[in-house]
């Protein structure tokens, strides 16, 4: 390191040079940048939840993401212009580009029953704009006694009328959003809050709300708000760091550092091809943060030139002294934040590594571009902004006496300490989990505006289903109805939710209206009479009307729950209360699932939010290890760890204490801790002890107040500086910003606080912990648990990531047909005999032609009946660099398989992982599980139809994997009716788009037993593709149990196998 | 003089280096044009008799990047040719094989050109036994590059300079018996020709302490006597979804000790192999979706039984726990953890002649793993690490290898060493930072 420095404040050109070179290279690829503004995207493209709203949307034909444009009119909406404008509009949005224009539901397209001149009329309440007073009155007293209407489609006092847009798929929400204002405004209507002149002139305002506006908006907000205030941010923070040190050179270093490391950072990220999500572009806030670690070196070195020190030899002795905390600081920031990689989330694994290394970065340019910058930059220049930092000045003695404070009233503040801390856990227990992603916008803005003029009026914006699947017939019986009449009352009762509908109200509105009689609002008693009613229902204009709440074959139902608020709690409820009334239902077999937009949220939110804590808990896990490890002391590895714990529990604490909900922001704002908080500790004691071990350094009083007076000041600079900075950033007009405002101050200054005051007070409490080792049984065993859990760590998350992805699924329903095709397909096709021979050439091939060869031999066994445990044993013999390898593999269905690999080369058996059965065989486009059979029990299947293909008849059944057990969203399969044996495969990504393609080329009968001889998978996004051949099959050799074993693993069977 | 010999040797190696990777190029570029498959060797038969011809050329490289070089010698530590001719002869009606590796060598370096017979043996397998007889690679254990009760020789020199993993193995001249009853197997080896470690030479390697420079060294290695045969034996068993076994070995030490005439001013130093016993034990189970491995051994030194001889290793204790994961698709990530506790501690300390530099009681280590695939597992990535927690040292290595076709592959490499002290494990070869690359074409 030393030799680093020397270097650069020798060769300062030369270094410069260098980091000008890196820099270029990286930064070239930020212009490919690929952006995804998207918060939804954050969570995995294979996301259980988005397969269960997939399903759930498939069956009832709903849409996914609806724009609900609402019109709002205080002298209400019943009049004759008020209803032209509401049909003409209505009419206008279903030709917008991008809307599903035979799915938008309005007063002027949703069927409604009514009796007419006894005849039973299907159709809209609005079928054009009205021509007389007297039809207004008609259709207000129509639409106001249909319960399906009044809270969804029309407020109940008059005032408002909602009209729903659903998009089409891969509609972009933003562009479809900026159409519809266009036809707002061609109509002459106004736009939300900029209506108060029209509200004057009695027209309408109109309000666009729904989640494809919230996300699209919060995407913009996020990005737009960021480019303001991170650079006004910056200009803050440089004005600070002006007005204490009155230093050029030093500026510009801090400044040089924090954007050359966002520069670095991002352009790994960008040029490892992985995309910027919202909480990658927080990067560079935080390495700003980060980056102010170097005003310790510049601290340390105004007080050497103060004392006359050389300039060349200053900067090098600096940079000794200080080189150590800031190494090990850094270090450890980037090790914290690289915990965050446990995190399930694609979005906040990118994060964390990628602070980690632009901290790694800063680290780098600590020791060279500032030794560089320090050497070129004129000596008087140094010197006059060095005389800054004299110990007159008023910081300096403040801090004294602040010192002699904190050191004299150790017992107090320990003891004050202490209280805070318990007052604080108290507090923490208080603390709500909770994420609203609207109210994160500013009361004023559009979003949270026409959110509240909806809410007010209709039965709410936020939308969810609870889909209920029982046995065939089950929704068209009275039980059935009147359990979903039950569920919905009950959900009702969740104070949040602002309307429940089910079949039950359709049903009962349908014979309401066929009766003319408001007291047959209910339940029929038969069978008969329910079927009679849904055939009405069916037979109007638009079945979808009847597909939304109910399956063909009334098997599963599906209630709408439109909710007041997005506090993702309140869906959570609706599930309990749910839940609750399923278990004290007397109607058995029922299975209920949560759908929908809500239900997204609820889980995108407990997985973000649950997923970053568990991430942070592990960040402090691997941070309190590295601090006993530097420190060679458990006892001094907690005591610096206090500070990083203290912050984070008092923040946390006084969130709990003040009420203010736990949410997405502040969860990744609190990593920040890792940067700041363990970074001031480290220095202060790494100083600390260095000060003790010098000759004449006096007591440890002395030494505490040296400490606290001299790198003291660099924490109290530091601290400030960039708690100004960030304070801006509490005028943002987006609440996450503010969080970010508030937080990194409250960061800031209270670990500062934590640990220029409690830190001197332990040291005094504990005394002989800085002197002598601590006990090096005490050592060993801390470093051996901490060692254990690092070693854990991965496994552990693995274990959690499992259980939570299996805990959010619902398991979905299966036709038993398709499963038996399936079944039997997995039987023909992995376990034909009962045992098996083969040589394997399989040729990968890249997309210009390259072609690769392996070639391997194959033994197989069955133990048991077909589709229980098998063995595997296989021999490689090209390429000429694996010859002679072997592997070795018991297969259980339902469990990890044992893998052993004996490499020759060191006459080595070891057992390997086997977890991830997605990965490839060979460096193929096969994986592990396409060579050995997928566990049936993670596919749910349907069977789509028969089809002919090359000659077969197939069946074609479509399989969806349970929870995240596969990187297909679906995948289809033709299966040979005669044979039961593949044909053809088709893997879709959950964009539905094909991206990988198996074929069954060549199928022989082999000694009875149809086998396919030759097969290809193609990866469609590369171009790869693999062609597995199969020569010299051998059925039923009689292969014995024992050659799958060590022996045989070591030295093939020679009966069998020839090396 | 010297100097420029080397310049010449480090010249003549990189031309040689050239050479081999255009020759190679070329005759892949055939392997491939040509329509019969040319590179995979020559296998036919004789009679009873099948027989394969296979074998590779290696082109392999290292050079030191710490700035510091040996007296008299430049930053080159390694630059080699080789060539290697491997024959496999199997008998068609009886379970019994032969086969030969043999390598021939030109060592720029040192300027020395020569074969070297890397196995030879017979194989035979009859009933529950399996027999092998004659050079043999041995190694057993569950650690990642961390062994416990595999005290076969290894050739550190070779593993520092980053050459091909099958060269940290030094082979034996044993006879192996195994016997198989599933679910037991019992390995039984009798080396009678003691082989030792590949110690890194001062030839090629800094040593940051070095006690003994100026002292002549005379090696003893033990007699080849059947008395002072090595026998290792290994008893496997799978049960309950684990691998377990126990280990015995006696034998010696295979790195050697030193033991100067006179402490204070040696004219001579004698370079022993003390007597060695090992038992221990291992596991090895899937767990969590990874590979849990544990393994722990004693190791009682029969020359210093009471470890009060400073010259001679002591008895000590050594136990090792690793999780091994694939994290990631193509990303296999573990750790290790391993304890040493050296016996009779206050013993050795007070028999330590003053100033000699002292282990600690009880040594952690800690190995870290990364390894990554890409491209279809054309281009491996890999890192690893040993962290001496208590000596306070690290030797880290990073490689990356590409296949650039099915016969020919790439290395490049590094080795960062790395100690507070030059009286460590690592910490003694902190000058020895190195690069490396190797080409190899097989065939």
């Amino acid at each position: 390191m030393k030799r680093l420095v020397t270097f650069s404040v020798d060769h300062p050109w030369w270094m410069l040079g260098l980091i000008t070179l890196l820099t270029a290279v990286l930064g070239s690829f930020l212009p490919q940048i690929r952006l995804d503004t998207n918060p939804k995207n954050m969570l995995a493209a294979d996301a259980p939840v988005r397969a269960v709203n997939q399903r759930i949307e498939q069956t009832f034909a709903l849409l996914p993401d609806t724009i609900v444009v609402g019109v709002v009119n205080d002298s209400g909406i019943f009049s004759k212009e008020a209803l032209a404008r509401v049909f003409a509009l209505s009419t206008a949005l279903a030709k917008v580009e991008g809307v599903a224009s035979r799915d938008v539901v309005s007063l002027a397209t949703t069927n409604d029953a009514v009796l007419e001149n006894d005849n039973l009329e299907i159709r809209p309440p609005l079928r054009g704009p009205p021509a007389s007073e007297a039809e207004v009155e008609a259709i207000r007293r129509e639409v106001m006694q249909n319960p399906m209407f009044v809270g969804r489609l029309v407020a109940a006092d008059g005032t408002a009328t909602a009209i729903y847009a659903p998009l089409d798929a891969g509609a972009d929400g933003g562009a479809v959003a900026d159409r519809i204002r266009r036809v707002v405004a061609d109509l002459g209507l106004s736009i939300g809050s900029a209506g108060s002149a029209a509200r004057e002139q009695g027209a309408e305002r109109v309000y666009l709300a729904g989640d494809p506006i919230v996300s699209e908006t919060m995407a913009i907000e996020v990005f737009r708000q960021l480019a303001i205030f991170s650079p006004l941010a910056a200009l803050f923070m440089f004005i600070a760091l002006f007005a204490i040190f009155r230093n050029t050179p030093m500026v510009v270093g801090v400044m040089l550092i924090s954007m050359i490391s966002t520069v670095w950072a991002m352009g790994l990220h960008v040029g490892l091809g992985l995309t910027v999500h919202l909480m990658s572009a927080m990067i560079p806030v935080f390495l700003m943060a980060i980056a102010t670690d170097s005003v310790h070196i510049f601290n340390e070195l105004g007080f050497r030139l103060r004392s006359g020190s050389a300039k060349r030899e200053a900067i090098i002795e600096s940079l000794a002294v200080v080189g150590r905390p800031v190494i090990f600081s850094d270090l450890t920031s980037a090790a914290g934040f690289a915990a965050l990689a446990s995190s399930s989330f694609p979005a906040i694994r990118s994060f964390g590594i990628f602070v980690a290394v632009g901290t790694i970065g800063i680290l780098a340019l600590s020791f060279t571009l500032v030794p560089a910058l320090l050497s070129l930059s004129d000596e008087r220049r140094l010197q006059s902004g060095a005389g800054r930092a004299e110990p007159s000045l008023l910081a300096s003695r403040v801090l004294g006496a602040f010192g002699r404070f904190a050191v004299a009233r150790s017992g107090a503040i320990g003891i004050a300490g202490l209280a805070v801390l318990v007052l604080a856990i108290g507090g923490m227990t208080r603390i709500r989990i909770n994420n609203n992603m609207v109210d994160w916008f500013a009361a004023s803005s559009e979003v949270r505006s026409a959110d509240q003029a909806l809410n007010e009026r209709l039965a709410g914006t936020g939308m969810g289903y609870l889909a209920v699947h029982g046995p065939e017939g089950t929704f068209s019986s009275p039980e059935g109805l009147r359990f979903l009449k039950g569920l919905a009352a009950e959900v009702g009762r969740v104070p949040e939710v602002g309307k429940v509908l089910s079949l039950a109200d359709v049903v009962e509105q349908t014979q309401v209206a066929l009766r003319g009689d408001e007291s047959f609002r209910q339940i029929p008693d038969s069978r008969e009479a329910i079927a009679q009613l849904l055939l009405v229902i069916g037979s109007g204009s638009r079945p979808e009307d009847l597909d939304n709440f109910v399956n063909y074959g009334e098997a599963s139902a599906n209630v709408y729950v439109q909710l007041e608020t997005w506090d993702v709690d309140a869906f959570r409820r609706v599930i309990s209360a749910a839940q609750t009334y399923l278990a004290n239902q007397s109607l058995s077999g029922l299975r209920l699932e949560p759908a929908g937009m809500a239900y997204f949220n609820l889980v995108w939110n407990d997985e973000m939010l649950l997923g970053m804590l568990a991430s942070l808990g592990w960040g402090f896990a691997l941070v309190l290890l590295l601090l006993v490890w530097e420190y060679r002391s458990l006892t001094l590895g907690l005591i610096a760890f206090l500070p990083l714990l203290a912050t984070t529990v008092v923040i946390y604490g006084v969130l709990g204490i003040i009420g203010k909900d736990f949410d997405m922001p502040i969860s990744v704002l609190s990593t920040l801790t890792l940067g700041l908080a363990i970074d001031f500790s480290i220095h202060f004691v790494s100083r600390l002890k260095l000060r003790s071990s010098e000759p004449g350094s006096g007591t440890l009083e002395d030494a505490l107040r040296w400490t606290i007076e001299r790198p003291g000041l660099g924490i109290v600079r530091n601290a400030v500086v960039f708690s100004a900075a960030f304070v801006v950033m509490v005028f943002a007009g987006f609440s996450p910003y503010v969080t970010v405002g508030v937080l990194m101050a409250a960061i800031m200054l209270l670990s500062a606080l934590a640990t220029l005051l409690y830190l001197p007070a332990l040291f005094r409490i504990f005394p002989r912990v800085l002197a002598s080792k601590s006990s090096r049984a005490v050592a060993v065993l801390g470093t051996s648990v901490s060692c254990l859990l690092v070693l854990l760590l991965p496994a552990v998350a693995r274990a959690s990531t499992a259980t939570s992805g299996s805990a959010t699924s619902g398991s979905a329903t299966s036709d038993a047909q398709a499963d038996d095709i399936m079944r039997r397909e997995y039987l023909a096709y992995y376990y034909p005999g009962s045992d098996f021979r083969a040589s394997v050439t399989m040729k990968l091939v890249t997309k210009s032609g390259d072609v690769r060869e392996r070639r391997l031999t194959m033994l197989r066994k069955n133990l048991g009946a077909p589709g229980t445990d098998q063995r595997y044993l296989i021999f490689f013999q090209k390429p000429d660099d694996v010859r002679r390898t072997s592997f070795l593999v018991w297969k259980y269905p339902n469990k990890d398989d044992d893998r052993w690999l004996f490499l020759p080369a060191v006459d080595l058996v070891r057992r390997i992982a086997a977890s991830d059965r997605r990965s490839s065989f060979m460096g193929s486009d096969f994986t592990y599980e396409d060579i050995s059979g997928r566990d049936l029990s993670s596919d749910t299947r349907t069977l789509v139809k028969r089809e002919k293909l090359a000659d077969a008849d197939c069946f074609v059944v479509e399989s969806r994997p349970q929870g995240d057990s596969a990187d297909y969203a679906r995948k289809l399969s033709w299966v040979d009716s005669q044979t039961f044996l593949p044909m053809k495969e088709e893997y879709y990504d959950a964009q539905n788009q094909i991206f990988k393609a198996f074929a069954g080329e060549a199928m022989a009968t082999i000694e009875g037993q149809p086998t396919l001889t030759r097969r290809s998978m193609k990866d469609l996004r590369t171009g790869h593709a693999t062609i597995v051949e199969m020569s010299a099959i051998d059925y039923d050799v009689g292969v014995g149990e024992d050659v799958f074993s060590e022996r045989f693993l070591r030295r093939p069977p020679m009966q069998w196998i020839r090396e | 003089m010297r100097q420029s010999k080397r310049r010449e040797a480090r010249r003549l190696s990189a031309a040689r280096l050239a050479l081999l990777a255009t020759g190679s190029l070329e005759l892949t570029a055939f392997a491939q044009s040509a329509p019969q498959d040319t590179s995979a060797g020559l296998e036919s038969s004789l009679g009873d008799l099948n027989y394969a011809l296979h074998g590779f050329v290696l082109g392999d490289f290292t050079t030191r990047v710490s700035g510091q070089n040996p007296p008299g010698l430049g930053d080159i530590s390694f630059a080699e040719e080789r060539a290697r001719l491997e024959v496999l002869l199997e008998a068609s009606d009886a379970d019994a094989a032969a086969r030969f590796k043999l390598d021939a060598f030109n060592d720029s370096l040192v300027n020395r050109t020569g074969v070297e017979l890397r196995e030879a043996y017979i194989d035979y397998r009859t009933g529950p036994f399996d027999f092998r007889l004659g050079r043999q690679v041995l190694s057993w254990g569950v650690g990642d590059l961390q062994f416990v009760n595999d005290v076969f020789p290894k050739d550190y020199a070779a593993f520092f300079l980053g050459r091909p993993i099958e060269y940290l193995k030094v082979p034996n001249d044993a006879l192996r018996t195994t016997l198989t009853v599933e679910p037991l197997a019992v390995d039984l080896v009798a080396i009678p020709f003691f082989a030792p470690d590949g110690v890194p030479g001062r030839d090629r390697f800094i040593y940051g302490f070095d006690p003994f420079a100026g002292a002549a060294m005379d090696m003893v290695y033990p007699e080849a006597s059947w008395e002072n045969a090595e026998f290792a034996a290994r008893l496997r068993v799978t049960a309950a979804e684990t691998d377990f076994a126990l280990y015995a070995y006696r034998g010696y030490f295979h790195s050697p000790s030193f033991v100067p005439d006179d402490p204070l001013a040696p004219v001579t130093v004698a370079a022993v192999f003390p007597a060695l016993d090992v038992y221990g034990a291992s596991l090895q189970r899937n767990l969590l979706g990874g590979v849990l491995s544990a393994e722990a051994g004693h190791y009682h030194a029969r020359d210093n039984p009471r470890s009060d001889n400073p010259w001679l290793p002591t008895s000590r204790t050594k136990g090792l726990v690793g999780y091994q994961s694939e994290l990631l698709t193509d990303l296999t990530i573990g750790a290790q953890y391993i304890g040493q506790l050296h016996h009779h501690y206050d013993a050795y300390r007070a028999a330590l002649p003053p100033g000699a530099p002292r282990l600690d009681e009880y040594v952690q280590t800690i190995t870290l793993r990364a390894n990554l695939l890409l491209l279809h597992q054309t281009l491996r990535l890999s890192a690893f690490a040993f962290v001496g927690i208590s000596e306070r040292d690290l030797l880290a290595m990073l490689e990356a290898e590409y296949r650039i076709s099915d016969s020919l592959s790439l290395v490049l490499g590094s080795n960062i060493f790395a100690g507070d002290s030059a009286y460590t494990t690592f910490g003694i070869f902190r000058e020895n930072s190195n690069v490396y690359t190797w080409l190899r074409f097989s065939f």
